[in-house]
């Protein structure tokens, strides 16, 4: 059922030439997201995440030190490879990427109201000056700005990150996209912001039928949102798994730790937390075998010696050479924290 | 009470805006921290939070003596901590450190691992004779996780999580009562920042250290405080031990965050209640409540007068004309 796919990434494999060699940051990542579902990508800064999504908006240029290779098909078209002219086509109007930091991402010395009318002019909505204004006006309604004439004539700083988080989602639907790659985006928000901009990309979703490839490394952001998850580790993607069967039984020790890791809220559970020990290793000194095994509380022989092939698993797919006893035998995990060094 | 190690009563801090020459207006305050009421028992924790903008950090920055408060009264370790000057500041420093947020900018990258424990070190002239020393270093970096090779190394060749231990060694080195922790695991992954808070509350056990935990993320509060504040715009909206705290919030304010935080189960219940527009800004404050212009159940009595912190059960105080019961 590849055609169904709105997108599609083949073997992404993301290379850097360092003065002693070449190291992987993404290798040979793949993975779909189909028309109005939200994949969510998880994993530990320097896992890869935002390389990835950088690279399916083509954003990642080939120079002497990086390499980019792999396919990116999106609506049945191969993207790599094409010159840039014609990726500023499908970047806005068919791809579109909101980032961590919402101040940042806009130009701090134009309103703005201009900023957004310039995304819609770049997408051939060109019009009368007052019909944009009142199309950018019913944009900006439509993510939850109130008072929109007053905001458009405002500059970035101005107005707080919640609602420039918002101006930002505008300028990425000002081009009616049908895929939304969103790194971070309620990283820097407070909570209750959070809450409100999850919901407006929701909202999007169910109405327009977004695709939504959200980056995050909050697992509770990824429960509330995902229907897969996807996990990164040290530039692999480790499972893939339908998100009801991600949180109940996770198959690779890893994305269970990641799960475990987190302090809930919602339990109360005295004690210690189950850490993961030790940190995501460089790409320039990616262990051998599985590159979490020297991390991982189940390792077998084997595991620092071969990389374990992604293996289907009802409707998980799992690279462990443990899979099937982590979904079988519940493996003990992290019952006290090993020591750090 | 004989038993808190540290009690500030009243403690207020406005920052005056400049005022412009050709403005008429009398010059704008922010009210940042505004009347707040802090206790830390010995050996305990108490968890500070609320959104950005509250005054959380500036609560933390006034305990420390970082700033000096506008009004208000600090007694740390049966003393004075207000009238502390000079010298006998510096001293009475030692009993309080402090963890923030970005390991990185707290260390100096000119400086390595052993340099910076010696600095903490010989700044409260604790220093261990010659030979003595790395033994002592050592012990330190053991006691946070580390092993002994880390001595040598400078800053850029660590982990984040790494560096946050060694900010917490340098903090523990002079062994201190008191370690305010401004946001210390927020910089941190998932997985780091749990191997963190276990080991915070190791140290506790360990060394009967009291901390201050500031944080704007409420499952780590949960899972470290034994008491919970919740600030919003400069006052302490609610408190309660933690398990009453988020068992029963009686504060809508208190409500609302909760619900705001995601759960890692897609199964867990989700209360709908999320809050609608930003925090106000503390130069021009509502009348009355200072939560009322965002809160589902603001009446006409908000808005006329501001609700004291009142007593709903033992230890559990809340500021709203109708908490929850």
């Amino acid at each position: 059922m590849p055609d169904e796919q709105l997108l599609s990434v083949r073997d992404l494999r993301i290379s850097y030439r360092t003065g002693t060699g070449e190291a992987d940051l993404v290798r040979a990542a793949s993975f779909d997201v189909a028309p109005g579902e939200i994949v969510c990508l998880v994993g530990e800064s320097g896992s890869g995440k935002t390389l990835t999504g950088r690279a399916i908006l083509g954003l990642l240029h080939h120079n002497d030190r990086m390499r980019v290779s792999g396919s990116v098909v999106f609506g049945g078209r191969e993207l790599t490879g094409l010159p840039d002219r014609s990726l500023r086509t499908v970047r806005g109007s068919q791809i579109a990427m909101i980032f961590q930091d919402p101040v940042a991402a806009l130009d701090p010395v134009v309103r703005v109201g201009e900023q957004v009318a310039e995304a819609m002019a770049r997408r051939g909505r060109r019009r009368g000056r007052s019909r944009v204004s009142g199309e950018i006006a019913d944009l900006l309604r439509r993510v939850g700005i109130t008072d929109p004439e007053l905001r458009m004539r405002q500059f970035p700083h101005e107005i707080s990150g919640g609602m420039c988080q918002r101006i930002g989602i505008a300028i990425a639907l000002a081009g009616d996209p049908g895929l939304l790659v969103a790194d971070e985006p309620t990283t820097a928000l407070d909570v209750t912001i959070q809450a409100q901009v999850l919901d407006l990309i929701a909202e999007l979703r169910r109405e327009r039928g977004l695709s939504v490839l959200l980056i995050t490394h909050d697992m509770g952001v990824a429960a509330r949102m995902a229907d897969r998850i996807l996990v990164m580790y040290a530039g692999s993607i480790v499972e893939e798994a339908p998100a009801a069967d991600f949180f109940v039984h996770a198959a690779h020790p890893y994305g269970l730790g990641l799960i475990r890791a987190v302090p809930r809220i919602d339990i109360d559970r005295p004690g210690r937390l189950s850490a993961i020990p030790g940190a995501v290793p460089e790409a320039r000194n990616r262990p051998p075998g599985c590159a979490f095994h020297p991390r991982c509380p189940v390792r077998l022989d084997l595991c620092a010696e071969e990389e374990p092939a992604p293996l289907r698993l009802g409707g998980q797919l799992v690279a462990c050479h443990r899979a099937a006893d982590m979904l079988t035998g519940r493996l003990s995990l992290w019952d006290s924290e090993a020591p750090v060094g | 009470m004989a038993s808190d190690l540290l009690a500030a009563t009243g403690l207020v801090r406005h920052y005056r805006l400049r005022r412009r020459w050709w403005r008429a207006e009398p010059p704008r305050i922010v009210r940042a921290v505004d009347g707040v009421n802090v206790r830390v028992p010995a050996g305990t924790t108490v968890g500070l939070v609320g959104e950005s903008g509250c005054g959380k950090t500036t609560l933390g920055r006034l305990l420390l003596r970082l700033e000096q408060p506008t009004a208000g009264e600090i007694t740390f370790a049966g003393q004075d901590w207000l009238a502390k000057r000079g010298e006998q500041l510096r001293e009475a420093r030692k009993d309080m450190q402090a963890i923030f947020q970005d390991p990185l900018g707290s260390l100096d990258p000119r400086a390595t691992v052993a340099q910076v424990i010696g600095e903490a070190l010989a700044a409260h002239g604790m220093e261990p004779a010659k030979s003595g020393r790395a033994d002592k270093i050592a012990e330190l970096l053991r006691s946070v996780g580390l092993g002994p090779d880390v001595a040598r190394r400078y800053p850029n060749e660590l982990s984040g999580g790494q560096r946050q231990r060694v900010t917490i060694a340098r903090s523990i080195a002079v062994q201190p009562k008191f370690i305010v922790c401004d946001e210390a695991v927020s910089a941190l992954d998932v997985s780091v920042q749990a191997q963190i808070i276990n080991l915070l509350s190791d140290l506790q056990d360990a060394l009967g250290i009291s901390y201050l935990f500031i944080s704007h993320n409420l499952a780590t509060v949960r899972h470290l405080a034994d008491t919970v504040a919740v600030m919003y715009l400069g006052k302490v909206v609610e408190r309660a031990p933690a398990g009453e705290l988020f068992a029963a919030p009686a504060h809508p304010y208190t409500v609302a965050l909760l619900a705001a935080v995601p759960v890692p189960d897609p199964a867990a219940p989700r209360i709908e209640q999320n809050l609608s527009g930003d925090l106000h800004s503390a130069t021009d404050l509502p009348s009355g409540c200072r939560f009322r212009l965002r809160c589902p159940r603001a009446a006409e009595i908000c808005a006329q007068v501001e609700p004291p912190l009142e007593a709903l059960s033992d230890g559990h105080v809340a500021a709203c004309h109708f908490p929850h019961r």
